[in-house]
């Protein structure tokens, strides 16, 4: 027995009632652009919360800052949104989309939802890396 | 396997699942980020732990963040799954279980630490 999704034939016999469809690579493309997005936020928000002058002295904050210059432009740049500081990364939006770009052009699901992980692992150790161990 | 793959590679998806998918998962992403949002700012005045009590103290240790992956990687999960098996029904798993990892982690955790 078909899955009443896929059971279209009393639709069939009306064009206009034909429920709209898109292919599934780009739905899962899109989706996976847009969950990385939210993703992103969540986490940069989340970490923003945490107590990071307790582990490390404010004099290693400068000089970090001061050491990598227009780097951590690159690495770290925070867009405000209506007085919502959202922390923006490139590098996993970089991923994400090239993932979500193969998937559209090779037509397998596997791209996007791989880079959705790399992004997300990236996502979660990049202020790691960034303040712990640099 | 491989004609599971290529069933699930090419084909159609209803237009309405897709769009319920991105809704199901902003509104669990908005759940998430508002209570992550309103511990930043309750917790933003309190430097010393023990004004911020328990909450707050593990907040600024990075729990929340635990909670944010966890919750929404699960909304994320079910919202793959419903998109790749054409199923409605993992999309409604997916928030019932965001849903409880939120509250349990939220409620149970803090008071625990």
């Amino acid at each position: 027995m078909p899955h009443p999704y896929e059971n279209t034939e009393g639709l069939e016999r009306h064009p206009l009632s034909r429920p709209r469809t898109l292919p599934r690579n780009v739905a899962v493309a899109i989706f996976a652009v847009v969950a990385a997005i939210e993703l992103h936020c969540l986490l940069f928000m989340a970490y923003s919360g945490i107590d990071f002058e307790r582990y490390h002295e404010s004099a290693a904050f400068q000089s970090f800052r001061d050491s990598l210059g227009p780097f951590s432009l690159l690495l770290l740049t925070v867009v405000r949104v209506a007085f919502v500081p959202f922390p923006i990364s490139p590098l996993p939006l970089a991923i994400v989309l090239l993932g979500a770009w193969i998937t559209l052009r090779r037509g397998d699901l596997q791209p996007a939802l791989l880079a959705l992980l790399a992004s997300s692992v990236l996502v979660l150790i990049e202020p790691i890396l960034v303040y712990l161990i640099f | 396997m491989a004609s599971i793959r290529a069933d699930n590679t090419r084909g159609q998806i209803p237009f309405r699942l897709f769009l319920s998918t991105l809704i199901t998962t902003s509104v669990s992403w908005a759940l998430v980020f508002t209570l992550v949002l309103l511990l930043a700012l309750g917790c933003s005045d309190t430097p010393d732990y023990e004004r911020g009590g328990r909450i707050c103290r593990h907040y600024q240790h990075g729990g929340f963040l635990a909670l944010a992956l966890l919750s929404f990687g699960t909304q994320v999960v079910g919202s793959v799954l419903a998109l790749i098996n054409t199923r409605v029904i993992y999309l409604v798993y997916g928030f019932c279980l965001a849903l409880l990892v939120a509250l349990v982690y939220g409620l149970v955790l803090p008071l625990t630490s």
